[in-house]
């Protein structure tokens, strides 16, 4: 998997750095993706998950260094095609006007209005279930908790991916999916029911998923690598088992924890 | 995963369903109003004409065999004219206020109350009175060239300014929205107060018509090009009307999207000014129907612009029909100037708005 030449559909960062006036939010980050795997997206407060995020979606073109798609920058990507192969949950998500449930997944697929799928109609309602909100059509988006919220915006980007794309020559594209924070608004059942359908919806699609999470548990359990940020630099990558060790822990969080195994296969911390 | 409880009931059905909120819906009803409406006050007027005659001299004028008589005369020469300009001040004004509101992502954005109407009159006030002095052979009748182009450079100058004031990264400040539009507003009313004074009689009146609005000036060389900037200004819309969809997400999701946002946003400014610039310099300030019209159809039908662009050209039009029906009625033989009467509307509407919104706003 290390090797570039293996994954064609990889997003990495080369050298990539972000600054905004004398800030530096990211500095000289080289890093690489995998599409079929989870990356669980790490690091304490302010480390520069987020922008580092923007900078994967092409939100943020970088001060220095390149964002690479398959090996090609990604400003040199059509907007049409990423927009129908890359798809972003944002932290907050204010909507502007009331919208009911159902309208704001359906402008998922306004990048496939042009070449829709012939199971077009079914998308958004299997994305509704997928994200467990199928109950909530016909609500207002706006009268809904912020767990509820953030679930309809997975199905929302869910639909956006929904189905395999391929380029103008035919050539099957990767689908990425970011997600900025995506539990965070959840209970416990949902937090660790989003993470499920990700990562099976990961590794059966073939598609890359990104996430910012807080939990070091949940990236164990659910995400195959880790990436962890600290004051804009990478201070580890690799995957989740054997990255995430307590010595790491201890330098970037600065707390201390142990490795617990409960015979179950499941690596778990306990600070 | 096997929730503890049930799952809650299904929602309760409730109009319009799904299935209704459709554009072809939005076009059937409103136009549907529209023809009542215009049935309705075609024989109002300091010069009623009685409804029974009506389609009468609707038809022979349409067949082109005149009776000469005078209501057909009135009909065709006064209150058709008035009628029709009506009509595209209304669908202008109820569209730009929808575009604007996607644009701002708010639904207090309003020509008037920003004052790309105020900013429209000024530079139309401007045209009229010092244009008269470096240009005196410029045409400067009410809904000339020379006042359309003047009131749409109005119009989209405080557009843009506005925009560019409100606009923050995370997407557009209401209270510096609305706080910019009072000081657009307080300029252009002192711009229009400077004119004033060195204003002609003829020119003073031509400035009141500006300041409280009126489709008096209605005349078959006035209506055509609004009806054309108008018609323009709903295209646009209705060509827009995904890419509002996708920025009430937000701009980040919306470029995300694959929408070309920056062309985008552009174009609405553009028709925004095109068609207030163009309703303005034909009749003057008429506040509240881009804020009112939009607003009643996203009662109605929900937030899809797909359903909100038709449908606020629609009742923007019906909204200034009936209104003017009114204003030319309610003193007969006097007439109360339109904006007077839009405002008069609403204003409480607005603040009825507000009131509603006052958890939500920030402190």
């Amino acid at each position: 998997m290390s090797d570039p030449m293996a994954c064609p559909g990889a997003l990495a960062l080369n050298d990539a750095g972000v600054r905004v006036g004398a800030a530096v939010l990211l500095d000289g980050v080289t890093a690489r993706c995998h599409p079929g795997r989870v990356t669980a997206l790490l690091g304490p407060n302010g480390a520069g998950k987020t922008t580092l995020l923007h900078l994967l979606a092409g939100l943020t073109r970088p001060s220095r260094g390149q964002v690479l798609l398959g090996g090609r920058p990604l400003a040199r990507w059509p907007t049409a095609q990423l927009a129908r192969t890359r798809a972003m949950m944002a932290q907050h998500s204010a909507l502007a006007f009331d919208f009911r449930v159902e309208e704001v997944v359906a402008l998922g697929r306004h990048p496939h209005r042009r070449q829709p799928s012939r199971q077009e109609a079914h998308i958004v309602p299997a994305a509704l279930a997928l994200a467990d909100v199928a109950h909530l059509v016909g609500r207002r988006f706006g009268s809904l908790s912020g767990g509820e919220q953030a679930r309809v915006q997975l199905a929302r980007v869910m639909a956006q991916l929904w189905e395999p794309v391929t380029d103008a020559a035919g050539q099957p594209l990767t689908r990425w999916l970011l997600l900025d924070e995506p539990i965070a608004a959840l209970d416990w059942s949902h937090q660790m029911r989003l993470m499920d359908t990700v990562r099976r919806w990961s590794h059966a699609q073939h598609a890359g998923v990104i996430a910012i999470v807080h939990d070091l548990n949940i990236a164990l359990r659910y995400a195959d690598d880790a990436l962890v940020l600290a004051h804009g630099r990478v201070a580890a990558q690799g995957p989740c088992a054997t990255t995430l060790t307590p010595a790491l822990i201890q330098r970037v969080w600065d707390v201390q924890c142990q490795p617990v195994d409960l015979g179950d296969g499941v690596a778990r911390l306990m600070a | 995963m096997s929730a503890v409880l049930d799952p809650p009931a299904r929602p309760r059905w409730r109009w319009p369903s799904a299935a209704w909120r459709r554009p072809a819906t939005v076009w059937a009803l409103g136009s549907l109003l529209l023809l009542l409406t215009i049935a309705w006050s075609a024989g109002r007027g300091a010069y009623a004409i009685d409804a029974q005659l009506l389609p009468g001299i609707v038809w022979r004028a349409a067949t082109g065999q005149g009776d000469g008589s005078t209501a057909a005369l009135v009909f065709a020469h006064i209150r058709l004219p008035r009628l029709l300009l009506g009509l595209a001040a209304g669908a202008g004004l109820g569209v730009a206020g929808a575009l604007m509101q996607g644009l701002f992502r708010n639904p207090l954005a309003d020509p008037g109350l920003i004052g790309v109407s105020s900013g429209a009159a000024l530079a139309a006030g401007v045209a009229i009175v010092l244009g008269a002095q470096f240009w005196p052979g410029l045409p400067r009748g009410i809904g000339s060239w020379p006042l359309i182009l003047a009131a749409f450079a109005g119009g989209l100058t405080v557009t843009m300014l506005i925009y560019l004031l409100a606009q923050t990264s995370g997407g557009t400040h209401v209270a510096l929205m609305l706080l910019a539009g009072v000081a657009v507003n307080a300029l252009a009313g002192a711009g229009i107060g400077y004119l004033s004074y060195v204003a002609t009689d003829e020119q003073l009146r031509s400035l009141q018509f500006w300041l409280l609005g009126s489709l008096g000036g209605a005349r078959w060389g006035t209506v055509l090009p609004v009806l054309l900037f108008s018609a323009l200004t709903v295209l646009l819309g209705l060509a827009l009307a995904r890419t509002l969809n996708a920025l009430a997400l937000g701009e980040a999701q919306a470029v995300l999207l694959g929408v070309p946002i920056e062309a985008h946003k552009r174009w609405c400014i553009l028709g925004t000014a095109l068609a207030v610039g163009a309703v303005t310099a034909a009749t003057g300030m008429v506040g509240f129907i881009g804020l009112v019209a939009p607003h009643m159809v996203r009662l109605t039908f929900g937030p899809d612009h797909r359903l909100v662009v038709p449908g606020s050209a629609l009742l923007g039009a019906v909204l200034v029909l009936i209104a003017d029906s009114l204003a030319r009625t309610v003193a007969a033989p006097a007439e109360l100037p339109l904006g007077v009467l839009t405002a008069t509307l609403g204003a409480p509407f607005f603040l009825f708005l507000l009131r509603g919104m006052r958890s939500r706003l920030p402190t």
